[in-house]
């Protein structure tokens, strides 16, 4: 096969003479072959022949053949094969032979360009290394680089909505009461999905705050991040708060660190383990307290005013429980319509039991439809969360588009609010009812006029959908055609 | 001081150990002026053995080291009339490559890593193990220019 390009790098500890042997027993090999390559040396000199970030972008694949450090960050995403620098010496050409076949095997870059690149780390769900922050100036990196710590909390935070969210899932299916022990359908095992699924989706708001306060200030964010988010997430604040506490505590620690750095010599050691995580917990977790001590008000003030509005126009009804189940999507908002719903419940109303739940099924629904019609428009790993959010939607799991609308909540949130509205009106214009307060559509047998119910939602979910995978689609094409060409 | 004149290389000798070989180099390192501490030179061609042995293919080794008591670079080649256990390996022929610790510049490192990336070449171990050496010290000295 013809035009094949490989880089390497060599290396060893004393660098006089192996990493030069490798690097000429590799370009042999390939010379040999009429591949091209290109060799960069750790030698006693230091680095020469350093590969550019062009030619990293084209090669084929990537040989290491070092005993040293060689910044393997770079080649995130190459197929690459790691070796000490005798075997680059005395094997060049079996190395040729092995990248080329990962290289073969690894998924073939779509015409998309950066979109369809599969991330170096497949856990990496959001190719958050990918986000390069470096070429901007001024403000446009601020925002660069506040858009890359954003994307590095929500990338931690998806496997806990899909780990945790489909155990919950699963629970149902036992029953949608399996996991009170006071209900005929109680069930141990399905508690114990419950349980576990539910603790790993109370976790969702302390990893996004954690992990966005990691990117910015590394361990000492980390700490901060995840007690602030905690709290909370205790206190009620949702998504939007785990957000906002992990700018905080990561900028925060920053500034935290900058100011110790001015203090007498004497006292550095206590720095790291004990001044930066007492006076930051204290300082941060002090602030999330008090601000967020007003949730509780402000849900049970919702409650009320949403309890006033429960014989309204349905229209008018079906738009208000849609802008709130979706605001939050577990926050003080939603959960002010969710609460008033079971108040309702308990009074007899069913309709409106069953327009939250149609407002609170339809945001993970958006988002698993939006990566279905729109793949290109999303992360691989994304859209594979995204599919998860047919199961998640489907019980009742409003969180499972958390992840997707905390990326940009501006467009998002909005977008889904539409489609829980859509779904709401529907539900309560068709004059669905339903008896009770989550389980998804396994409630269904149980539900009043249950194909209005689930057309209603569909229809939502459809108009959102398509209008929320359309501007992903539109922003990865013009991400795709800003980015650097593949030169 | 030359890196390497045609002095540098020997034919001809036997050696017990890898360690006799490593003494031998420092000796003939002190005889040509490149070092005045023998046992230095030794010691700092060993802790580079013990990181990584340096026997490569054909019989061949480089033993090398940047360290302090090597006054000035030396390229020093030697080949035995048998061979010696080299860590595991058989070894005759050894390309010593020597470094001063305060060496600033690059150039006797260029000029070294120049020799490693020679060693590559087949041509080049057929004359270190086979030739006269008027051969090797002109093989050599062609990959120094």
């Amino acid at each position: 096969m013809a035009g094949e390009f490989i880089i390497a790098a060599t290396g060893c500890p004393t660098g006089v003479a192996h990493t030069y042997m490798a690097e000429a027993a590799l370009k042999k090999a390939a010379e040999q072959r009429g591949i091209e390559i290109r060799v960069e040396t750790h030698g006693q000199v230091g680095l020469e022949n350093g590969l550019t970030p062009e030619e990293i972008e084209r090669a084929d694949g990537v040989i290491i053949a070092a005993d040293k450090d060689v910044d393997q960050k770079r080649f995130a995403g190459k197929p690459l094969v790691e070796v000490g620098v005798k075997e680059g010496i005395h094997h060049a050409d079996d190395l040729i032979d092995r990248v080329l076949a990962k290289s073969k095997s690894a998924v073939p870059v779509g015409a998309g360009g950066g979109v369809e690149d599969e991330p170096a780390d497949e856990n990496d769900f959001l190719n958050v290394q990918a986000i390069d922050t470096s070429g901007e100036e001024g403000w446009r990196k601020v925002g660069r680089a506040v858009y890359k710590h954003l994307m590095n909390g929500v990338s931690y935070m998806l496997p806990f909505v899909v780990g945790g969210g489909v155990l919950v899932a699963v629970s149902f299916l036992f029953g949608i009461y399996s996991a009170d022990p006071s209900s005929d359908e109680y069930n141990r095992f399905a508690e114990m999905l419950n349980t576990v699924g539910g603790t790993g989706l109370g976790l969702m708001v302390p990893v996004l705050s954690a992990f966005i306060a990691y990117s910015i200030a590394s361990r000492p964010g980390l700490t901060v991040g995840l007690i602030t988010g905690l709290v909370a997430s205790d206190m009620g604040t949702g998504f939007l708060g785990g957000i906002v506490t992990g700018f905080m505590a990561g900028y925060g620690m920053l500034l935290l660190g900058k100011v110790f750095e001015k203090m007498p010599k004497s006292l550095v050691g206590l720095k790291a383990i004990f001044l930066m995580p007492v006076l930051g917990t204290l300082l941060f977790g002090g602030i999330t307290f008090f601000i967020s001590a007003p949730m509780a008000d402000i849900s049970s003030g919702l409650e009320n005013f949403l309890s006033g509005f429960q014989d309204a126009n349905p229209i008018v009804l079906g738009i208000v429980l849609g802008v709130m189940c979706a605001f939050d999507m577990g926050g003080p908002v939603n959960k002010a319509a969710y609460v008033t719903g079971v108040a309702l419940l308990g009074q007899g109303n069913l309709e409106f039991m069953a327009a939250v739940s149609a407002a609170c099924i339809a945001p993970p629904m958006i988002t698993a439809i939006a990566v279905t019609l729109f793949p290109k428009g999303f992360e691989p790993g994304e859209r594979r969360a995204g599919y998860v959010n047919y199961a998640l939607g489907a019980t009742h799991i409003t969180e499972g588009a958390i992840p997707f609308a905390a990326r940009n909540p501006l467009v998002v949130i909005p977008i889904l609010m539409l489609g829980s509205s859509i779904a709401a009106v529907l539900t309560l214009l068709w004059g669905v009812t339903s008896p009770a307060p989550h389980g998804g559509f396994l409630v269904l047998p149980i539900v009043g006029n249950p194909v209005g119910w689930v057309v209603a939602i569909a229809i939502g979910s459809a108009i959102a959908g398509v209008i929320y995978g359309f501007y992903r689609l539109t922003r990865a094409r013009k991400s795709a055609a800003t980015a650097p060409s593949a030169a | 001081m030359e890196i390497f004149t045609a002095e540098n290389v020997r034919i001809g000798g036997s050696a017990g150990s890898k360690g006799d070989v490593l003494a031998q180099i420092a000796a003939f390192a002190v005889e040509r002026g490149y070092a005045s501490d023998a046992a230095g030179v030794v010691a700092g061609l060993e802790a580079r053995e013990t990181e990584m042995s340096t026997a490569l293919m054909d019989g061949i080794a480089i033993p090398h080291t940047k360290h302090a008591a090597v006054e000035h670079a030396a390229l020093l080649v030697q080949r035995f009339d048998g061979p010696v256990d080299w860590s595991g390996e058989d070894v005759s022929v050894t390309l010593a490559m020597l470094v001063p610790e305060a060496e600033a510049g690059t150039t006797h490192l260029t000029l070294l890593a120049q020799v490693s990336r020679a060693l590559i070449d087949e041509d080049l171990r057929a004359v270190l193990t086979g030739g006269s050496a008027e051969e090797i010290y002109a093989e050599l000295s062609a990959k120094l220019a």
